[in-house]
């Protein structure tokens, strides 16, 4: 009985590593931490590959993608948790879309990321998915929707003395959306996956 | 009893023409004067008012005179990055290599950041008191950081009132010296800003990160606007 807790346990370690820990992380603390603003407006990169300045692509696969033209959900998350999410289904995520893959919140809000420092700079994955669903998760199994992620170093505004204003997402990988189930699972997610998989043979073997 | 109130209307008449006369002939400069309160922290304030007329010679001393806390740091945002000075109360002078860069930045048009310091008085009002600039005046933008201002002494809106045209993605950012952060701000989608069209009051500067090159025309005359 341990030894399936267990191999259940792993596995489904290997089936959330897909989603997020969006954890309670707040978005507007006054005080010292880094700041920046939802956007890649004014990027420039020219293909779905560019390391940075890029901009939200979307298509069937990478080399067929064009650039966005129509809302989409968004997040942004660091490693302590869910900074923001913008999403369709309440709103936030209307009129994201500026057309030619640039993307821009709607409210132009200034986010602070907690444990951070004014001009430092912080490790964030930004999801993006379609639909009227909530998180990037429910997409990447869904063949009729889109989905995309990229992590990358945003650096943070509100450094020096006196600060600076916010940064933005000039650091930005292309990010391109891809239907669900084109999504190709990460080596790390497989081999925990097959770590289950393989116990759970194990114990049932063990048991007949 | 008639031509009584005849004479008296035609005196009347004749004064109000020899007041309006005598008015054509006075001189078109206005002074006025603005005052602002600036908290212990920083401050983001522009100088709207002339010293000469000419929109190029005020300096630290003409804006704030002497009676500054000791230790007062003025900044420069200069070529992306904060240039400072600080005020020495007992030598009744601004010290400091970038002074020249903040007296630049105290010309209409401009701005600088002031940190009052935090030993009493944390509370200052500085009287900006100089001519107001009149006509057509062209604030230059370059592409990426700058502060900037409207050379007038007015409150409004960027684009409705100033008659700012910004770039597409132009984003414009306002402190906030309660929280001493900037506030959220705003950016051109090429038609308007959007979340809305940034709100300055007189003596209030922005930090504008524009997209590309650009000027800022504006006009401004005291009798028809």
């Amino acid at each position: 009985m341990k030894k399936l807790v267990l191999s259940l346990l792993v596995t489904g370690l290997a089936a959330g590593v897909y989603g997020q820990d969006l954890g309670p992380q707040g978005t507007l603390t006054p005080g010292t931490q880094g700041t920046f603003t939802f956007d890649n407006a004014g990027n420039s990169g020219v293909t779905d590959t560019v390391l940075t300045n890029g901009m939200v692509w979307i298509g069937a696969t990478v080399p067929s993608a064009t650039l966005l033209n129509e809302d989409i959900n968004m997040s942004i998350a660091d490693g302590s948790g869910l900074i923001v999410s913008l999403l369709l289904s309440d709103g936030g995520a209307s009129g994201i879309s500026w057309g030619g893959g640039e993307v821009v919140d709607p409210a132009f809000n200034t986010y602070y990321v907690l444990g951070t420092v004014g001009g430092g700079t912080v490790s964030v994955t930004i999801d993006a998915w379609t639909g009227s669903g909530n998180t990037y998760a429910g997409d990447l199994l869904d063949p009729s929707q889109y989905a995309g992620q990229v992590t990358f170093n945003l650096i943070l505004g509100n450094g020096g003395s006196p600060a600076g204003p916010p940064t933005d997402f000039t650091g930005m990988p292309a990010l391109v959306l891809l239907p669900g189930v084109s999504q190709v699972p990460e080596p790390a997610t497989l081999a925990l996956v097959g770590l289950g998989s393989l116990s759970l043979m194990l114990f049932r073997r063990k048991n007949s | 009893m008639r031509t009584k109130t005849l004479l008296i209307a035609v005196a009347a008449l004749a004064l109000t023409i020899a007041t309006s006369q005598a008015q054509a002939v006075y001189s078109q400069n206005v002074v006025g004067y603005v005052q602002l309160g600036l908290t212990n922290g920083y401050n983001f304030i522009a100088n709207q008012l002339d010293l000469t007329g000419t929109g190029t010679n005020n300096t630290l001393l003409s804006c704030f005179g002497t009676n500054m806390p000791n230790n007062t740091k003025a900044f420069a945002f200069v070529n992306g990055g904060w240039l400072g000075a600080t005020y020495n109360a007992s030598q009744a002078k601004w010290v400091g290599s970038a002074t020249n860069y903040v007296n630049a930045a105290l010309n209409p048009g401009g701005g600088v950041m002031v940190q009052i310091p935090a030993t009493p008085p944390t509370n200052v009002t500085v009287t900006f008191v100089g001519n107001v600039l009149q006509g057509a005046i062209t604030n230059t933008v370059n592409a990426g950081y700058q502060v900037i201002s409207t050379p007038f002494p007015l409150s409004g809106q960027c684009d409705t009132n100033f008659g700012y045209k910004p770039s597409k993605n132009d984003k414009i950012f306002t402190w906030n010296p309660s929280t001493q952060l900037y506030n959220s701000g705003s950016i051109y989608n090429g038609t308007r800003f959007t979340p809305s069209d940034p709100q300055l009051a007189v003596g209030q500067p922005v930090f504008l990160q524009a997209s590309s090159n650009n000027v800022w025309g504006l006009k401004f005359n005291v009798n028809t606007n």
